[in-house]
C-alpha cells in the first residue's frame, strides 16, 4: 500500500459519494463507492461548465456531467426529473453523499486590515492566500491614513472579502476596534448585492463582542488568531470557515449555485482549500520528516499547497498575470523569458506575443502546432518558477531553500487542466524539474483524472476513503527524481549510482555534472539504489557529500537523476538551447 | 459538449441591462427611445467621502454624540453648514468642510459623501427602454443585427458603417481609414500598423471593427478615444466570412459599437448592434446548445483565427499534429477545406 496508516476505521463513511468539481471550463462528476471492502473511484463524467459564453446556469453542465457518469458506470443517479436521488433508494439508485468543489468565479479580491507589526496581520495574509485570491490589498492600520482614504478605496472597488487581523490580546483588540470605523462606515454604504464577507481573526472568546460591533446585518466569519506566529499551523476548522466565506461570495456570483447547493448537502468547498486538505493528509500518511507539495495548474490560475509535519500553506497565481494581452505587448522581458524556456527556436517574438494575448482570450483552447506547444510548456515552466519564487518566504526552511528550491519534499502531486495537455511523460517531468528547480530526492505524481480536489474534500469525511481510493492506482507515478547539486566543471563525475533491481541484476552508472539521466524501473518493480556522491555534492541525504541507499518504486520514467545544476543554466544561444532541451527530452524518452 | 455561443445574427431581439454597481439615478423613462451614447443612469456616488468625528469635535462621549447631531441621512449640506452642536459654554459645533450629502450617522461620526461630477453609463446600443430597476439602471431592447466580439478597448460610440479595404486582402491600411469620413465606423481585417490607429483618431472616427490587432499595438489602442472591437483576436487575421457578410449588408447604416471589456461571468460582451428588422420574426436567443452536425461554427484559439464554416461530423477523440489527443469535429470551411478541429477550439455561431 502506498498510502496507509492514519485511520483503521471511520464510522462516518457512508457512500456512495458523488463529488463535483466545478471548474472554469469543465465540470466533473466523480463517483466513489465500495468495491469489495475498499472505496474506489467508480467512474467520472465531464461536461463543459455552463457559465459565460457557454451558458448562464451551472446546473446544465452539472446534469450533463452526471448523465455521462450514469452512462459510464451504468448506475442510476438522477430521477425522472433529472434531480439527484439522495440518499440511496431501496433499489440502489442514487448516492448517500454529495460534495461540491468550486474552482470558478470572477477573480477574488481581498482587503486585509491590521497592524503591520502584529504577527496576526501576517497570519491573515497567509490565510487569504488559501482562497486563491488574485488581488490581496494589505492596509496597515498603524499608518494613520485618513479614514476617508479607506472608505473611498473600499467603495471605489469593493473587495469580495475583508480579513481583519483582530489581535490575540485585549490591548490589541481595543486598538483594532478604534481603527476599524472607516471599514464599518464603508460597509454601511454598500448595496445588498455587493455585500462583503468579513473574516475576523481573533480570540474565540471575543466573537460576541465583535458581532455586536458589526451588527447582525454583516456576515462575519471567525477564525482563531492563536496560530503559530510563523503562520504554518493551519488546522481544519479555520480552513472550513474561510472556505465558507468564499463560498458565500460565490453564491452571489455564480448563477445556479444556490440550486446546486440543494444537492451538495455534504458540503461545498473552494478548490484551493480542498487541495490544501489533500496535501495535509498526504503529509500525515507519507514520510513525516518530509514536506508534501500539491500543484493545480489550471487554465486560468495555478494553486500550490505545501504541507510539512501536519502544517499547511497555500499560494496562488492567477494566469491573468501571465497570459494578458497587456503583458504580451508591453513586457519585452517577459517575452524574452518565454523564449528562453521555449523548446524550439522556430517561434518569432510576434508569434509569441500573439499566442500569449490570444491565450488570454481563449484559455480553454487547445494548442494546434508543435511551436505553440513549445510556448505553452515555456509558460508552464514560468508559472511554476513564479510559484517557487513566492514560496521561499512562506514555507519553512526544512522544505524550501533560501533561493526557493524545494528540498526534503516528497511526493509532489501535479494536477490541473493545463498539465493534462502534456502527453509526453518526459516533457511533463522536465517542466516540473525546470519550473520548480527541485533539489534532493522526491517522487513526482500526476493526477491525470483531476481527482485531487475531490479527494481533498472527501478527506473532510474520512481519511480512510481517500487512502483507499489513492491506493487503487488513480494517480500516475511519473518518476523518482534525484537531484545532485554542487560545484564542479561540466563533465566531472559527481555521483556513482549502483542500482540493484528486484530481479537480482545490477548496474552501475557514473553521473557527470550537466547530465540528466534516467534509469528505467517499470511500474510494479523496485530498485535499491546505492548513491555515492563525489566532490561533496549534495543529493538530499542530510548534508553535502553524504550518500546512502534508497529503495525506489517503479514508475513511468523510473529513476531520473538531474545533475544539471541549480539554478539550471540555459545556453544564451537559441540554437544550442534548443539542442539542450531536445537532448534532455530524449534522455527522458521524448 | 455544450458549445460556447457567439452571435453573428442579422435579425435578433437584443436586450441589455445597463446597470451601475452602486446606488444610481435613472435618467430615462420606460418606453423612451435612446441612442447608443445617450446616458441612461448616473452614479449618485462619486466615492469621495469625509468623516466628521462629532464626538471628538464636540468633546462629548460617542454614546451622547447622537443627541447633538442636527442633520439627517440624505441631507444635502454646503461647506460650513453646522451638522452638530452647539455644546457647552463655548457653543462648540461641528461644521461640514465640503458640500455633500449626509450618508451615514452613528458611532459618534457623520459620513459625508462629497459633491462631484457623477459618472454616467450610456445605453451602449440604440433602442427602447423596456424596464427600469430602482437605483440600478435600465434595460434597453432593440431588434437588429448583432456582431459579438472577443475584445474591446472600453469605449462606446456610433456612426455610419463603412467597409475599409486595403492593398492586401484582410488587412486594414492607412489609405482605407483616411478615405473614411468623421464619425464613420470602419470595418476592416487585421490592423498591424500604428499609423492606422493614429489616422482614425485624427479623423475622429466613430469606431473601428477589426478582425484582429497586432499585440504590439495594445497600449496605443487603449489610448485612442474611439471604440475598437476585435471580432477574432490578436494577430493578423481577417473577419470571418459570416460576420463579414452581415456587416457588408449594412454599409451606410448607423451602427452602435460597445467595446466594453468582456466580463466572462456576465452576459455582457463587446459587440456591434445595427438596428434593423429585416424579417417577420427575429432569430431566437439561444442560451445553451450542444455541438451537432449542421451547426455554423468558427475556429477560435491561439492560431488559425478568422475562419468559419459548417460542422460536418463529430469525429470523437482524434490526434493532432502535435500529438495531443482531443475530442474533435470535422468542419468544412468556406473554401471547401475539410479539417478536424478540437471542440475546445470551436464556437457556435447563432
Amino acid at each position: 500500500m502506498l498510502y496507509s496508516g492514519l485511520m483503521s476505521s471511520n464510522k462516518q463513511a457512508n457512500g456512495p459519494f458523488l463529488a463535483f468539481d466545478l471548474g472554469n471550463f469543465y465540470t466533473r462528476a466523480f463517483l466513489f463507492d465500495l468495491s469489495g471492502e475498499h472505496y474506489q473511484l467508480i467512474g467520472y463524467g465531464i461536461s463543459t461548465t455552463t457559465l459565460g459564453a457557454t451558458g448562464s446556469d451551472i446546473n446544465f453542465g452539472i446534469r450533463m456531467a452526471v448523465e455521462e457518469l450514469q452512462a459510464v458506470t451504468g448506475r442510476v443517479l438522477l430521477d425522472a426529473h433529472k434531480n439527484l436521488i439522495q440518499p440511496v433508494s431501496r433499489d440502489g439508485r442514487g448516492v448517500n453523499r454529495c460534495l461540491l468543489n468550486i474552482s470558478t468565479g470572477p477573480p477574488l479580491k481581498i482587503f486585509i486590515a491590521g497592524f503591520l507589526k502584529d504577527a496576526s496581520l501576517r497570519t491573515a495574509q497567509r490565510m487569504a492566500r488559501f482562497t486563491g485570491a488574485s488581488e490581496i490589498i494589505v492596509h496597515d492600520l498603524d499608518n494613520d491614513s485618513p479614514p476617508e482614504q479607506v472608505i473611498d478605496r473600499l467603495l471605489d472597488d469593493p473587495p469580495d472579502l475583508i480579513f481583519i487581523a483582530g489581535g490575540a490580546i485585549e490591548r490589541a483588540f481595543q486598538k483594532i476596534i478604534k481603527k476599524i470605523d472607516p471599514i464599518l462606515l464603508a460597509i454601511s454604504q454598500l448595496l445588498p448585492e455587493n455585500q462583503i464577507e468579513i473574516v475576523y481573526l481573533c480570540n474565540p472568546d471575543w466573537q460576541a463582542r465583535v458581532q455586536s460591533i458589526f451588527g447582525d446585518q454583516i456576515s462575519l466569519h471567525f477564525v482563531p488568531n492563536s496560530l503559530n506566529p510563523g503562520g504554518q499551523e493551519m488546522s481544519s476548522p479555520w480552513l472550513d470557515e474561510i472556505s465558507q466565506a468564499v463560498v458565500a461570495v460565490r453564491f452571489r456570483q455564480i448563477p445556479g449555485l444556490a440550486d446546486l447547493a440543494q444537492w451538495a448537502t455534504s458540503g461545498i468547498w473552494i478548490a484551493p482549500l480542498a487541495l490544501a486538505r489533500l496535501t495535509q493528509l498526504l503529509s500525515q500518511i507519507t514520510a513525516k520528516e518530509k514536506g508534501v507539495v500539491g500543484i493545480d495548474i489550471g487554465l486560468a490560475e495555478t494553486h500550490l499547497s505545501a504541507a510539512y509535519a501536519g502544517r499547511t500553506l497555500s499560494l496562488s497565481i492567477a494566469d491573468s498575470d501571465i497570459f494578458s494581452g497587456k503583458l504580451a505587448a508591453t513586457d519585452k522581458q517577459f517575452v524574452k523569458e518565454v523564449k528562453l524556456w521555449s523548446e524550439t527556436t522556430k517561434v518569432s517574438d510576434n508569434r509569441l506575443q500573439e499566442y500569449i494575448a490570444n491565450k488570454n482570450l481563449y484559455p480553454g483552447s487547445k494548442t494546434l502546432t508543435a511551436e505553440d506547444r513549445s510556448t505553452q510548456t515555456a509558460l508552464a515552466r514560468i508559472t511554476l518558477r513564479k510559484l517557487a519564487a513566492l514560496v521561499q518566504s512562506d514555507l519553512p526552511e526544512e522544505i524550501v531553500t533560501e533561493n526557493g528550491s524545494f528540498i526534503h519534499v516528497e511526493p509532489i502531486l501535479i494536477t490541473g487542466e493545463n498539465f493534462s495537455e502534456i502527453n509526453s511523460p518526459g516533457q511533463a517531468c522536465l517542466i516540473i524539474l525546470d519550473g520548480l528547480q527541485l533539489t534532493g530526492i522526491t517522487t513526482l505524481i500526476i493526477d491525470k483524472q483531476h481527482l485531487a480536489v475531490s479527494l481533498g474534500s472527501l478527506a473532510k469525511f474520512d481519511h480512510q476513503i481517500v487512502e483507499q481510493v489513492m491506493n487503487s492506482n488513480v494517480f500516475y507515478h511519473l518518476a523518482t527524481v534525484i537531484t545532485v547539486v554542487g560545484r564542479a566543471t561540466k563533465g566531472t563525475p559527481v555521483l556513482r549510482v549502483k542500482a540493484v533491481f528486484d530481479d537480482g541484476h545490477a548496474s552501475i552508472m557514473d553521473i557527470k555534472q550537466g547530465d540528466l539521466e534516467a534509469i528505467p524501473v517499470a511500474p510494479g518493480q523496485f530498485a535499491e539504489l546505492q548513491l555515492q556522491p563525489y566532490h561533496r555534492y549534495d543529493i538530499g541525504m542530510g548534508e553535502p557529500g553524504r550518500g546512502g541507499t534508497i529503495k525506489a518504486n517503479g514508475s513511468v520514467l523510473g529513476i531520473v537523476i538531474d545533475a544539471r545544476g541549480r539554478p539550471i543554466q540555459l545556453s544564451e544561444d537559441a540554437q544550442r538551447r534548443s539542442e539542450q532541451f531536445r537532448k534532455w527530452l530524449w534522455m527522458l524518452g521524448g | 459538449m455544450f458549445a460556447p455561443i457567439t452571435y453573428f445574427a442579422d435579425d435578433i431581439l437584443i436586450e441589455r441591462r445597463r446597470f451601475l454597481p452602486s446606488p444610481a439615478r435613472i435618467l430615462v423613462r420606460k418606453g423612451q427611445e435612446v441612442s447608443a451614447i445617450d446616458p441612461v443612469v448616473e452614479n449618485t456616488r462619486v466615492n469621495k467621502h469625509q468623516v466628521l468625528d462629532v464626538a471628538r469635535g464636540l468633546g462629548v462621549s460617542t454614546g451622547a454624540s447622537h443627541k447633538f447631531i442636527i442633520c439627517q441621512v440624505g441631507d444635502q449640506v454646503s461647506e460650513g453648514d453646522i451638522l452638530a452642536g452647539p455644546v457647552g459654554l463655548t457653543k462648540r459645533v461641528v461644521r461640514s468642510l465640503h458640500a455633500g450629502t449626509v450618508v451615514y450617522m452613528g458611532r459618534g461620526k457623520v459620513l459625508l459623501e462629497l459633491s462631484g461630477s457623477p459618472v454616467q453609463k450610456v445605453a451602449g446600443l440604440p433602442g427602447k427602454i423596456v424596464d427600469l430597476v430602482h437605483e440600478r439602471g435600465a434595460i434597453v431592447q432593440v431588434r437588429g443585427a448583432l456582431i459579438q466580439a472577443v475584445w474591446g478597448n472600453g469605449k462606446i460610440g456610433q456612426g455610419s458603417l463603412v467597409v475599409g479595404s486595403g492593398d492586401k486582402p484582410g488587412e486594414l491600411n492607412l489609405q482605407a481609414v483616411k478615405s473614411a469620413a468623421e464619425g464613420n465606423v470602419v470595418v476592416g481585417g487585421a490592423c498591424i500598423d500604428e499609423s492606422v490607429l493614429q489616422a482614425a483618431e485624427e479623423i475622429n472616427l466613430g469606431g473601428l471593427v477589426l478582425g484582429s490587432l497586432h499585440p504590439s499595438l495594445y497600449e496605443k489602442v487603449m489610448q485612442v478615444a474611439y471604440p475598437v472591437l476585435l471580432i477574432e483576436g490578436f494577430g493578423k487575421y481577417p473577419i470571418n466570412h459570416i460576420a463579414g457578410k452581415i456587416l457588408s449588408a449594412h454599409v451606410g447604416e448607423i451602427v452602435a459599437v460597445n467595446a466594453e471589456p468582456w466580463n466572462k461571468f456576465s452576459p455582457n460582451r463587446p459587440e456591434l448592434v445595427i438596428p434593423a428588422a429585416i424579417s417577420e420574426e427575429p432569430s431566437p436567443v439561444r442560451k445553451m446548445e450542444l455541438f451537432a452536425p449542421g451547426n455554423l461554427v468558427r475556429e477560435v484559439g491561439c492560431s488559425d483565427l478568422g475562419k468559419a464554416g459548417k460542422l460536418v461530423e463529430l469525429v470523437g477523440t482524434t490526434s493532432l499534429a502535435n500529438g495531443l489527443k482531443v475530442d474533435a469535429a470535422s468542419v468544412q470551411f468556406e473554401n471547401g477545406e475539410l479539417v478536424n478541429i478540437p471542440l475546445s477550439n470551436l464556437e457556435l455561431i447563432c
